[in-house]
């Protein structure tokens, strides 16, 4: 009789959650990234200012932190399909991935840096956007990091012939 | 009356005196281990997915950056996960019609979320933030081990609470601080500064990770 209150508590004891347990079910769903999502007609979602102020050039000097910060993001996002030189000969396009145009070409080197924000913002073609995954200010950074691979490319070809 | 127990049963009783703590402790001895292997924690366990997705090819042979997909890995707490629009950044025209990548369409139609299962998921009582390790120069590699060799993601480390302790006692001698995986967190701090020395009391506070 009197081992019964021990039991009983070790029967309680034994019905304890471990801190264990499996949790897939809860996976991910807090990570899904949504920047999409349509606002209400008529509203402005927060720090839209902020956005378009990102957006607006910041001039066309380019400091070595800013083409540093292009240089990461461009070999992150662009590099998998235009190629580490913009030739747009990256690993993807080697596998199937209908090639991009080379940035050295005449038409791309005269575009200016709004038309490469733009192609980053809101895709082009076959190339979908960015804007869910590259910021504002970053778009900047990697359009200028661009125009510098251009001009050291076209210093390289002009030196060679 | 006869004899209600014979001779034998005095050995017997001894013997079974002397081995039933030995069993308890042997168990108890198992049990302790067995909750510090890594089986214990899933490691090397595979989830299963909706789509047959593979870091070898991914992360391995196409050299995709890892921050392609897990975006928030440098700023926010969570790593987060690749959403049906980055899958179909590429997917649009590389295996467009194949059968594996229903679930991804699916999601892209309706408008939901891709639903995968996760290895590392911790107990929501402990608070874990990426932004705050990464930036500090703690590769992916050394919670997550070599993920671009996975053909199935697994857990390659317990991510048990010892297991992080065992870092936040000392984490000055397990940074590769001068081979930091992302050049611009060091860039960040003033030159000439030297690194700053970590709270060792502030990370080992149970509400640093319990809050
Ligand atoms: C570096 C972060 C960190 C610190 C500091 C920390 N913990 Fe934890 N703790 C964890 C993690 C992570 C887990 C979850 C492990 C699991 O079950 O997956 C955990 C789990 C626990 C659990 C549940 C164990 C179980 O088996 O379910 C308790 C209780 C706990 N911690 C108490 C404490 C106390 C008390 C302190 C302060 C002395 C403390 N922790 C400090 C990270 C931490
Ligand atoms: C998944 C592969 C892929 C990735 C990643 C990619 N692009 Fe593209 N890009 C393309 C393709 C394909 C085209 C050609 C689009 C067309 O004309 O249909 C293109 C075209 C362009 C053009 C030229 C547009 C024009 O006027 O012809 C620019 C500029 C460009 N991309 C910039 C970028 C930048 C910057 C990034 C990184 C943020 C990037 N791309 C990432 C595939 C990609
Ligand atoms: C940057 C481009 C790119 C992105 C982004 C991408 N993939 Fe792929 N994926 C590829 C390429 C290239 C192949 C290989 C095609 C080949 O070699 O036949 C591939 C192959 C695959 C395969 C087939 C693997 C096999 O051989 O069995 C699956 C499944 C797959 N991807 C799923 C995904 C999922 C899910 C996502 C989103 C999380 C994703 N991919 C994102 C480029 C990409
Ligand atoms: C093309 C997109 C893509 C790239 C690039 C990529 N991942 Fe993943 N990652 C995924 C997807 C999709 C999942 C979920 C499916 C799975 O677990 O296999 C995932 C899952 C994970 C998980 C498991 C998370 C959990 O909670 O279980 C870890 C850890 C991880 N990735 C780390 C990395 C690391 C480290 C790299 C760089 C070496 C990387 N990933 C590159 C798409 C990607
Ligand atoms: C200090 C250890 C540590 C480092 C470094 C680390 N992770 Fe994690 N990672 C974790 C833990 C712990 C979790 C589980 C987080 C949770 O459940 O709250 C996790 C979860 C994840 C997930 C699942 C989704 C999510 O956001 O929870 C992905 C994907 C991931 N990590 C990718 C990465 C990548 C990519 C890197 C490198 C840039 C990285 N991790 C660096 C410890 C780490
Ligand atoms: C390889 C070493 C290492 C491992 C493993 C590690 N940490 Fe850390 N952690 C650090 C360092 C270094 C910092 C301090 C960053 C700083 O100085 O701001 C830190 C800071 C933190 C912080 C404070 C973040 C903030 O808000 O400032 C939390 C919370 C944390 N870690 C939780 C965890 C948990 C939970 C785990 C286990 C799943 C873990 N860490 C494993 C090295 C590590």
């Amino acid at each position: 009789m009197r081992l019964i209150a021990p039991m009983l508590a070790l029967a309680a004891l034994a019905a304890c959650d471990s801190g264990t347990e499996s949790r897939e079910e809860a996976a991910s769903t807090r990570a899904v990234q949504r920047e999409h999502t349509a606002i209400p007609y008529g509203t402005a979602s927060r720090g839209t200012a902020a956005r378009a102020a990102a957006l607006a050039s910041p001039g066309s000097s380019a400091t070595p932190e800013l083409l540093d910060r292009g240089r990461e993001r461009f070999l992150i996002f662009c590099s998998p399909c235009h190629g580490a030189s913009g030739r747009g000969d990256g690993l993807v396009v080697s596998r199937g991935f209908p090639a991009p145009p080379s940035y050295h070409q005449e038409r791309l080197r005269g575009a200016p840096f709004e038309h490469i924000v733009s192609v980053i913002t809101n895709g082009t073609g076959l190339m979908h956007s960015y804007a869910d995954r590259v910021p504002p200010e970053d778009r900047w950074a990697v359009a200028h990091y661009v125009r510098s691979l251009q001009r050291t490319e076209a210093q390289t070809a002009g030196a060679s012939e | 009356m006869a004899q209600l127990f014979s001779r034998r049963a005095t050995t017997i009783f001894r013997v079974v005196l002397t081995l039933t703590p030995l069993a308890a402790a042997a168990g108890g001895g198992l049990t302790y281990a067995w909750l510090r292997s890594d089986a214990a924690w899933g490691v090397g366990k595979p989830a299963p997915q909706p789509i047959p997705f593979r870091h070898d090819l991914h992360a391995g042979v196409l050299k995709i950056d890892c921050r392609y997909c897990h975006t928030g890995a440098e700023r926010a707490a969570d790593a987060g996960m690749p959403s049906a629009q980055t899958c179909m950044t590429c997917h649009s025209q590389i295996w467009a019609g194949a059968s594996v990548l229903e679930p991804l369409r699916t999601a892209l139609a309706l408008d939901t979320p891709l639903r995968w299962r996760s290895v590392s998921r911790l107990p929501d009582f402990a608070y874990f933030h990426h932004g705050a390790h990464v930036s500090k120069g703690v590769t992916c590699a050394t919670c997550h081990g070599r993920v671009e060799e996975m053909p199935k993601t697994v857990k390659a480390r317990t991510l048990s609470m010892g297991w992080c302790l065992e870092c936040h006692r000392d984490p000055g001698s397990r940074l590769p601080l001068h081979t930091a995986v992302l050049a611009t967190a060091e860039k960040k701090q003033p030159s000439g500064q030297a690194p700053r020395a970590h709270d060792t009391s502030l990370l080992m506070s149970c509400s640093t990770c319990h809050r």
